[in-house]
């Protein structure tokens, strides 16, 4: 089903634009330039030491990042113009499990919970989620995911994504699980420019993965399985409201095809010692396809920076507002299972609150819900102050410091209006519990504050640049909320309306901290600008490590060499550029939360010792405090120990960057078992061992270059990732597998299988007599009521290999690029068609697969029967899947010179892109269970005064 | 560069000291920072015994709902009958077994953990003598714990006193040391001596005066019924010192015995007021339960609509008018003892479940001063007992009773006195008796090595 690209012999084409298109491997900032004199290009992105206004991070340095992959701001707009993570996942095929189960879609307001930079690095199980994201770095200090989220595409400059423990070293135990670095332009050293930005886009829902049945062919169904048996009147009336209705098509109701734009406005300029920029943006509609869903943002940013000949100082404080709604229609498959022979609202359109009361198939409806006035919004208010200081005390020693400070705040509301169904089995003594409105507030704050002094030498032959560093970071994370019930009209949607505290409800409420101090080091030296080694280390303290141990170590030692300039290759026409690097490192990272390692207490309150009613001598009541978790101060954090070796250059019209990793995360956490007589029957542990080894490609050719400005290049690249569990102890495994089989789920643990797996019991078919499933057992036999033993593992859901390909080109003003995503043999447990179709009864609608379920009169069934299907997890929903598909089309135009002066414009630029243009799977499955997939088409243009 | 020394000392004076680090999250459940006031240790203390009085324990398993039907009392319902007959290879015993053994061990770490909390945390401000009696308290605790487990799971002390089965445990870190049944009674007996000495002087049930303050509830005297206070380690002490047997053993029981019958402050129950079943004015160390808890477990068992447990032992075999009878009904069953109409005189709380008694004292000081030579004291406490105590003269014996006769006589009033407790069994498996079964036939044979099963 994949389309291979016809491939054109074109001319041959130059080595200087063999980058231009998009990369994956390759480091533009090559070794070569690290440890030259002239300082390091990614400090300035280009501009020259004496005017660069700030050094923003450190420690994206040396070697040790050749085996990194980094995009430039550009690249990234070319794939998404508003959308960085999108634009990310995107441009690097190594990112992935960010919505694991395909469900989220395009809600505007979903933010992953989770992400892999270089394959499964956990266990199954998840026993926290410290480690579940990578570390984001914002010209040096962290931000959260959410902030990620909501970035401003138009001022990154690059991003680098640090999957190596080699280049993760030096940002220590925080960057356990990667690490995302965002760099940000500096303004541009002009007298005044002004920019304006414009994206307009415009969603669809890409629905065609819901194929329910219409209303004929769901009662024909009901039918033929009997449900209308001596309910012939109730069969007639349904026939005779589709013969006047027609069919109703649910799923149609709740989504919208949407407009949204985005505005941004920048003003900037400056000299060599002054800079400054004042940004303001908003996104004043950022509706979702599901109506009510929408994410509004405001934004504005202000940038000073003073420059002596030998000290460079700048502030940028930053102001983000954003207003989040939740749709109020609920789930995707909540209207697909909606009988489409009814019809939804009546003749003055007020929606049926239930549909086929008393019946088989009696249903509250999704439309009546959404017409109530329920809500759910989140407003969220981003402040973040950058200060930054850098002295060269002479042409050797530069000292510099950082101080950010960031303060993050939100607040939800809830309401659930009184007229909801959900209360429709209140009585009236509960009347005064319906309708509820939650308040619920989050406050971060952070600061973080690095001081650091480089030393550079050059001498002859040699470049030495060594950096020390100290850094502290320190965050509070509070929140708490409370629910008020009580409303007695669907109007009242304030808390105030509320009469009452939600019964046996409290209070909520919890903060949690962070602090950490870190010192770390590196080294780079440079022999005839040929061979370039690095060595880092990083030594750091933190609050979230355990007790005994809470200091980690991280280093890590890499080398590149240049083989361009050895004798063989130094005349070679067809060899343009060849870099070998290697690297060897480990970095520490967090693992587990507080409770794991410390002890924790708390109070039984509806539990107390003593809850005396008697004369006052007596007590009135003794209260209970007792501990309540098993913890181990010893625990260690997780090693990732990485090796990797690549190879980058071009031959001949061809460029190649190669990479092989082999990652070993050591020491993860585990269960085992304890004598009873500790009093608990087990305890955490660091037993556990992952491996991920895998290769890296990037190909990338220009076929066609012309005099005319015409010229077309393709690419292709992918990962192909394997990873196993090394070590686990059997307690471990037996623990989780049992756990996960009593929670029905498709997870298990087991060592020498990925830690990724699937597991499922193996199918011995629907029982032609009960239709009810059947198992094979461990021993062979074939039975239904399996145990957790009988679990088997069914492969890795990491795909074979993934990645991208398409081509970009350009003709006079007009550029163009497409990209196409594929991914191939990946195990994949068609969750929904077990749910939606095997599991599904008479009394909702279901896929047109459903015609293949059991009845008395269709015995030979690839799906369950209505009465009592078995919810096991079954290898008759796992599949090898591959998918495919087109992820970004976009059309550039540039006006001329000549044109834009007309317009009072020093320049003016259109783009237009798609997103999501076309999605295609192996597996016919539900893409989107809770909220759709999109198709946007964005139009963006830029404007230059 | 000067200003790279300067930026790092501050760093590292804002850092110096560990606390920095140490910041424990707020919410539902807090680190060990609680600690920093006397009120947490005080709740700690709670949290222990309301472990102890959960179903797993002493709240139906170690008494009602378990233990009692090995004394041979009840009529067991279908699932107990395997167990009551002393065979512990079935489901009911091995799931009560492990729930004993797994939540018993873990009392003990709460023990060893709150000692540890003590020993860190020096410079938090108690009341005067409060600390000191916490400590001696949870020392006693662990130790009555262990001699508990020990009784349980291991063949008695006559039978096999070297038989390496359970670990003393001292540490929630360390791994505790398997010990033999004459190796552990003698820690728990040295533990428990010790810890005496401090209660003693610490405990408000001696001193008579309580630690409470305005924020502070739980240690007046009448309040320190609830925690295993100076008599009731006595108490447990001369259990521990009356299973090895020997005459000088049973002269320090009889010594540690006499101080609390001494004391005066135990009275016996001889006119009933209508509502207190239980007899809690006898109670020296008790539970009590949650709001219906025990009452559950009681109407649960005795109901005839569920699991119908009658009487397998006479009323009759007590005099007419032996306040005991109460706790019966015409059903032959024991539904009033524990009944939720029964109300705690003082407390007005449910009834709460018994773990010593004053009748225990007196029976087991009418047979350590029988055993360590002097009979005819023996033969006076028990008369006292049953006679004056228990309102039934008729059952008195004569001042010349031989040894066998006062050891048969009191054997008769474990049957009776405890009913509900779970106690006789563990008299019988002491001696290492014969057991007649509760359906009056079936022989239960050298009860001394019968032993809960470990896994």
């Amino acid at each position: 089903m994949i389309k291979p690209l016809p491939t054109k012999n074109g001319k041959l084409p130059s080595v200087a634009d063999l980058m231009s298109g998009i990369k994956a491997l390759a480091l533009p900032v090559s070794v070569a330039v690290v440890l030259t004199t002239t300082p390091p290009q990614v400090f300035g992105q280009g501009i020259a030491a004496e005017q660069q206004p700030s050094v923003r991070d450190n420690r994206l340095t040396g070697s040790a990042l050749a085996a990194e992959s980094s995009y430039s701001g550009e690249e990234l707009r070319k794939l998404h113009p508003t959308d960085l993570l999108r634009a990310l996942t995107l441009i690097d095929p190594s990112i992935s499990g960010t919505d694991p189960q395909e469900q989220a879609g395009s809600d505007p307001n979903y933010v992953p919970e989770t992400m892999d930079l270089q394959g499964a690095q956990n266990f199954a199980w998840q026993l926290s989620s410290v480690d579940a994201l990578p570390l984001i770095i914002v010209d040096g200090h962290s931000e959260s995911i959410e902030r990620l989220k909501d970035f401003d595409m138009r001022r990154v400059s690059r991003v680098t994504i640090l999957k190596n423990a080699t280049a993760t070293a030096l940002y220590g135990v925080r960057a356990g699980h990667g690490a995302i670095v965002i760099e940000t332009a500096s303004p541009a050293n002009e007298r005044l420019r002004l920019t304006y930005n414009f994206d307009g886009a415009s969603q669809k829902a890409a629905l065609r993965s819901f194929d329910f049945m219409n209303g004929w062919r769901k009662l024909g169904w009901e039918n033929f399985v009997g449900m209308y048996d001596g309910q012939d009147q109730l069969y007639q009336e349904r026939m005779k409201t589709l013969r006047d209705n027609g069919s109703t098509d649910w799923v149609e109701m709740p989504v919208q095809t949407t407009f949204t734009h985005k505005h941004r406005v920048a003003l900037e300029g400056g000299d060599s010692s002054l800079r400054y920029r004042g940004v303001l943006y908003g996104q004043p509609g950022g509706k979702g396809v599901m109506k009510g869903s929408d994410r509004e943002m405001y934004g504005a940013s202000a940038y000073v920076g003073y420059s002596t000949h030998n000290v460079h100082i700048s502030n940028e404080l930053s102001v983000d507002i954003v207003d989040a709604s939740v749709s109020n229609y609920g789930y995707m498959y909540q209207w697909a299972q909606m009988n489409p022979y009814y019809i939804p609202a009546d003749g003055l359109g007020r929606p049926y609150e239930e549909l086929g009361e008393g019946t088989f198939s009696a249903q509250g409806s999704p439309l009546y819900e959404a017409s109530l006035q329920s809500f759910k919004n989140n407003k969220i208010t981003r402040v973040n102050n950058s200060f930054n200081l850098s002295w060269e005390i002479d042409r050797h020693f530069t000292v510099s410091g950082q101080f950010n400070l960031t303060r993050d705040l939100d607040k939800r509301s809830e309401y659930l209006s009184p007229m909801s169904l959900y209360y429709k089995d209140y009585t009236v003594d509960d009347n005064d519990q319906k309708g509820s409105f939650r308040i619920y507030r989050n406050r971060f704050a952070s600061y973080q504050e690095q001081v650091w002094g480089s030393y550079r030498l050059s001498e002859g032959r040699h470049n030495l640049l060594a950096t020390v560093g100290l850094e502290a970071y320190s965050s509070t994370l509070s929140g708490d909320g409370y629910t008020g019930v009580g409303m007695s009209n669907d109007h009242m949607n304030y808390v105030s309306f509320a009469q009452r505290y939600i019964r046996d409800g409290r209070p909520e409420g919890g903060e949690v901290y962070e602090r950490m101090l870190s010192a770390y080091a590196t080294v780079s030296w440079s022999l005839d600008n040929r061979l370039f080694v690095d060595l880092s280390g990083r030594v750091d303290k933190s609050s979230l490590l355990a007790p005994d141990h809470r200091t980690a170590g991280s280093y890590s030692l890499t080398a590149a060499y240049d083989l361009k300039k050895t004798a063989l290759l130094e005349n070679s026409a067809a060899v343009k550029a060849l870099t070998l690097t290697a690297g060897y490192g480990t970095t520490a990272g967090y693992q587990f939360d507080y409770g794991f390692a410390n002890p924790l207490y708390s109070y039984d309150i509806d539990n107390p010792y003593l809850n005396g009613m008697g004369s006052y001598d007596y007590s009135e009541g003794l209260v209970s405090f007792l501990r309540t978790n098993i913890y181990n101060p010893a625990l260690k954090w997780k090693d990732n120990r990485n090796v990797n070796v690549g190879l980058r250059g071009s031959v001949s019209f061809l460029n190649v960057a190669l990479q092989y990793y082999n990652t070993l995360t050591k020491n993860l956490l585990t269960m085992e078992p304890r004598d009873l007589s500790s009093g608990f029957g087990y305890n955490y542990a660091n037993g556990g061992e992952i491996r991920n080894s895998g290769l890296e490609f990037l190909l990338s050719a220009t076929l066609f270059k012309s005099q005319e400005g015409l010229n077309l290049s393709v690419f292709a690249k992918g990962v192909a990732n394997k990873n196993k569990i090394t070590k686990l102890p059997d307690y471990s495994a037996e623990l989780f597998n049992e756990h996960s089989f009593e929670q029905r789920q498709y997870l298990g643990m087991a060592c020498g299988n990925a830690a990724d797996g699937l597991y499922a019991l193996p199918s011995a078919g629907i029982n032609a007599e009960t239709g009810q499933e059947e198992y094979y057992l461990r021993d062979g036999s074939v039975s239904s009521t399996p145990t957790a033993a009988d679990l088997v593992y069914m492969g890795s859901t990491t795909p074979k290999l993934r990645g991208t390909f398409g081509l970009t080109g350009a003709v006079r003003n007009v550029d163009f690029g497409v990209v196409f995503s594929y991914s191939l043999g990946g195990k994949y447990y068609n969750y929904y068609e077990q749910q939606l179709i095997d599991l599904a009864g008479a009394g909702v609608n279901v896929p047109l697969a459903a015609l293949n379920k059991w009845t008395s009169l269709r015995t030979n069934a690839a799906y369950q029967g209505i009465e009592a299907p078995l919810d096991y997890a079954s290898s008759r929903f796992v599949y090898t899947r591959n998918t495919f598909s087109i992820s970004s089309l976009r059309v550039g135009y540039t006006f001329s010179e000549r044109i834009a002066r007309k317009l009072y414009m020093r320049g003016l630029k259109l783009n237009f892109t798609c997103d999501n243009l076309l999605y295609s799977s192996s597996v016919k499955a539900i893409h989107g269970y809770y909220y759709p997939y999109a198709t946007s088409f964005i139009l963006s243009l830029q404007a230059t005064f | 560069m000067k200003k790279i020394v300067y930026t790092a000392l501050l760093l590292l004076t804002m850092s110096s000291c560990n606390s920095w680090f140490e910041v424990e999250p707020k919410g539902d459940s807090s680190g060990v920072k609680t600690f920093s006031n006397e009120s947490a240790f005080r709740d700690y203390m709670n949290g222990i015994y309301t472990e102890l009085r959960s179903t797993d324990l002493y709240g139906s398993n170690l008494t009602l709902g378990g233990l009692e039907f090995l004394s041979q009392t009840f009529v067991p319902y279908e699932e107990a009958k395997a167990w009551t007959l002393c065979d512990f290879s079935g489901s009911f015993a091995r799931t009560l077994s492990h729930e004993v053994y797994t939540k018993m061990y873990r009392a003990i770490y709460q023990c060893n953990d709150i000692l540890e909390l003590f020993a860190e945390k020096s410079d938090v401000l108690f009341v005067d003598g409060s600390r000191e009696m916490m400590m001696a308290e949870a020392r006693a605790l662990r130790a009555f714990l262990h001699f508990e487990l020990l009784r349980l799971y291991a063949p008695a002390y006559g039978v096999d006193s070297s038989a390496e089965v359970l670990k003393w445990v001292e540490s929630t870190s360390k791994e505790g040391a398997r010990m033999s049944t004459a190796q552990m009674t003698e820690k728990i007996i040295s533990e428990l001596t010790a810890a005496i000495g401090e209660l003693g002087k610490y405990d408000p049930v001696v001193t008579g005066v309580g630690y409470d303050d305005n924020v502070l509830l739980g240690t007046s005297p009448i309040d320190r019924k609830w925690k295993l206070n100076y008599y009731a380690a006595q108490a447990v002490l001369a259990r521990a010192l009356m299973t090895c047997g020997t005459t000088e053993a049973y002269g320090k029981a009889y010594v540690a015995l006499d101080t609390i019958i001494q004391s005066g402050k135990y009275p016996f129950v001889r006119t009933i007021d209508d509502r207190d079943y239980s007899f809690s004015a006898e109670y020296i160390f008790g539970l009590p339960s949650d709001n219906d808890g025990f009452c559950q477990v009681s109407e649960d068992l005795f109901n005839p609509a569920r699991k119908g447990v009658t009487l397998a032992l006479d009323v009759n075999g007590l005099s007419a008018d032996d306040r005991r009878r109460y706790w019966f009904d015409n059903d032959n069953t024991m539904r009033t003892k524990f009944d939720s109409t029964s109300v705690l005189d003082n407390w007005e709380i449910a009834p709460s479940i018994p773990v010593v008694k004053i009748g225990e004292v007196y029976l087991m000081a009418a047979e350590s001063a029988a055993k360590s030579g002097n009979l005819a004291q023996g033969v006076a406490l028990f008369n006292d007992f049953i006679g004056t105590q228990r309102n039934s003269a008729d059952r008195q014996l004569p001042a010349t009773a031989t040894a066998a006769e006062l050891e048969a006589a009191i054997g008769e009033q474990y049957r009776y006195e405890f009913m509900g407790e779970g106690v006789r069994f563990l008299y019988c498996k002491r001696l290492n008796q014969t057991m007649t079964a509760y359906d009056g036939t079936t022989s239960i044979p050298s009860v001394g090595s019968k032993c809960l099963p470990l896994e």
